[in-house]
């Protein structure tokens, strides 16, 4: 069976409406709080991440090999994981939904128009890149990053509204909390992301660590994330703090995830462009 | 005053956080360091210093817990697994052999090549076979520049096939006409693709004057080779395959013993202790390989260190994401 490619455009870009859609919804809800747009905007929401899933393995199955290895498909693959760990965490934390949806919203839109500005074609894997681990790399990783990154949305939601009077003390320590939960819910991925990426290295090039760039920033990624969970575990770190800590472990993530790419040369520099 | 507790210090959550912040900023700053230095930094004995006083803080850590609270097993496990790891690759450090071995198809080696002397493996290595496969596809448009001599004009251009082109302030409308893979030519001197395997890719290029067209194979791998009727315009195309494979096939000769194995990119062989990694080839001599061999007794301890981590991980914090706190701290306001 053959799927001409432009179906994948079509499910993408239907994907991208259904996010945007519920993004209105989101909005109309404050405007007209009479009718259940939350709802309905959450609704949306698993529609358009049905046709992203849609997407991804229709062109896992066109390529043969998982779409993972361009900037585009990382980005479509990243959009994707932020939804999944939303649907995910939502169902194992039991919290209120709305006040994780937008977030989730604005971050799955944000990476998903970055992701229209890259290169769609289907290229062929290099040798280096021909193996198992990739997925399983590539998906811990994704699932670790996207944690961290609603994680940090939930402590810039912190900040904006620990500042503002009004608001009851216990609303904000819930999303501190919620934080707290997401980086608990990420950190293990994120750990197993950098290990079965070791693993794979020792496969592919005989040395389970050699200090590329990648890697050390990868590291030091998850040092800051450690740090952070011990200070918040032991020293009571909430809060404000806790905010600042989240933001400097998602500038990491940005920076190991594309920056490194652009600026630092080295074995993963096949990841990038 | 409250009496100082060097053991508690020592194992303190303080000094760890102090010890992997140092850690995390000399990393990053080792980054940006040339490849080349980066050793000096990450293999220099102070650093080494930093990770062995961070073992030491983390041992201290993992003992006192074992000792006071039972409950908190799945901590001590995934702090004891930092300490494992860190012990592999300690091991690793000092006992990993990393060497290399070339060989030319037919020939079989003893010893391979480390720290620049060689070293006896115990056992012989034949290379059977060396293969590089490319990827049969050609490119999804075509690259290429041109240099019209009379004019002084240069340019560099991307066409699809039988896609025209006029080239501004000369006469000359060119178009790709046709691609093959593997250029050769037939007993009568005709053009013929011998295989779909990238190995000589050339493109047909229709130059077009007023009441003229040429047509004219350019040759991807062999930009010297032309047959032009009109030298004033010269055309390079740009395409290098992509390789899909290269794999070394090799024997390992232990007395009587022959054991037949194909070692390729992702896919080590290991005999005797010794890993075999497909590392280099040489483009102008495909009989010939490189590989990298490694015997590296830390690696089983580091990946032990891995699973621990990682079930430790789940145990630890699974019941934290779980915790319905949220919902009780509703119910009760």
């Amino acid at each position: 069976m053959i799927v001409p490619p432009a179906i994948q455009d079509i499910l993408l870009k239907a994907a991208f409406a259904a996010y945007l859609l519920t993004a209105a919804c989101f909005v109309l809800q404050s405007f007209m709080p009479g009718w259940k747009w939350d709802a309905a905007g959450n609704i949306v929401l698993r529609a358009g991440f049905a046709l992203h899933t849609m997407m991804i393995g229709i062109r896992w199955f066109a390529a043969g090999r998982p779409p993972f290895a361009n900037m585009f498909e990382a980005l479509v693959l990243f959009s994707w994981s932020i939804v999944c760990v939303y649907l995910v965490f939502r169902f194992i934390a039991r919290v209120p939904s709305q006040l994780l949806a937008v977030p989730v919203n604005i971050l799955a839109i944000i990476f998903m128009f970055i992701a229209f500005q890259g290169d769609r074609a289907i290229k062929p894997l290099m040798p280096a890149l021909q193996s198992p681990w990739m997925s399983v790399h590539v998906m811990t990783y994704f699932l670790g990053y996207a944690a961290l990154s609603i994680a940090f949305m939930m402590g810039g939601l912190y900040l904006a509204l620990s500042a503002r009077k009004g608001i009851p003390a216990s609303f904000v320590s819930l999303i501190d909390d919620i934080a707290y939960r997401l980086v608990a819910f990420g950190f293990p991925f994120l750990t197993m992301g950098m290990l079965t990426g070791s693993v794979w290295a020792n496969a592919a090039w005989g040395t389970y660590w050699n200090w590329d760039p990648k890697e050390t920033c990868s590291l030091i990624t998850w040092l800051v994330y450690v740090i952070y969970l011990h200070l918040y575990g032991f020293k009571g770190w909430r809060g404000k703090r806790a905010a600042w800590l989240l933001a400097a472990g998602f500038l990491a993530t940005l920076f190991t995830f594309i920056g490194v790419n652009f600026i630092l040369p080295g074995l993963h520099s096949y990841g990038g462009g | 005053m409250k009496k100082f507790n060097l053991w508690k210090w020592a194992g303190s959550v303080q000094v760890a956080m102090i010890l992997l912040s140092v850690i995390a900023l000399v990393s990053f700053l080792g980054a940006w360091l040339p490849a080349e230095l980066q050793p000096v930094v990450y293999y220099s004995w102070w650093f080494l210093l930093l990770l062995a006083l961070f073992s030491i803080n983390l041992l201290i850590c993992c003992l006192s817990r074992i000792f006071i609270n039972r409950t908190k097993f799945a901590s001590a496990l995934t702090h004891a697994a930092v300490l494992v790891i860190l012990l592999g690759s300690l091991i690793s450090y000092t006992r990993t052999q990393r060497g290399v071995l070339e060989l030319q198809q037919g020939q079989s080696a003893d010893s391979m090549l480390l720290k620049g002397r060689r070293h006896l493996l115990g056992f012989k290595v034949r290379l059977e076979e060396f293969s590089l496969a490319w990827y049969a596809t050609g490119p999804a448009a075509y690259a290429i520049r041109y240099k019209v001599q009379d004019k002084q004009i240069r340019g560099a251009l991307t066409l699809r096939l039988n896609e025209d082109y006029r080239i501004a302030g000369t006469p000359y409308a060119i178009e790709i006409a046709e691609y093959m893979p593997d250029f050769g030519l037939n007993e009568n001197n005709i053009p013929v693709n011998r295989s779909p395997q990238p190995n000589n890719p050339a493109i047909l290029v229709k130059v077009k004057t007023p009441g003229f067209t040429e047509g004219r194979w350019v040759f991807a791998k062999h930009p010297e080779f032309s047959f032009a009727k009109d030298e004033n315009i010269q055309f390079r195309f740009d395409w290098e395959p992509i390789i899909r494979e290269f794999a070394s096939t090799v024997t390992f000769l232990d007395g009587e013993r022959q054991t037949h194995t194909v070692i390729k990119v992702n896919h080590p062989a290991v005999f005797k202790g010794y890993t075999f990694y497909q590392s280099g080839y040489d483009a102008d001599n495909l009989a010939f390989t490189s590989l990298e061999v490694v015997r590296d007794p830390g690696v089983p301890v580091v990946f032990c260190g891995f699973l621990m981590i990682n079930l430790g991980l789940i145990l630890l914090f699974l019941p934290k994401i779980a915790v319905l706190s949220a919902r009780k701290r509703e119910d009760r306001a």
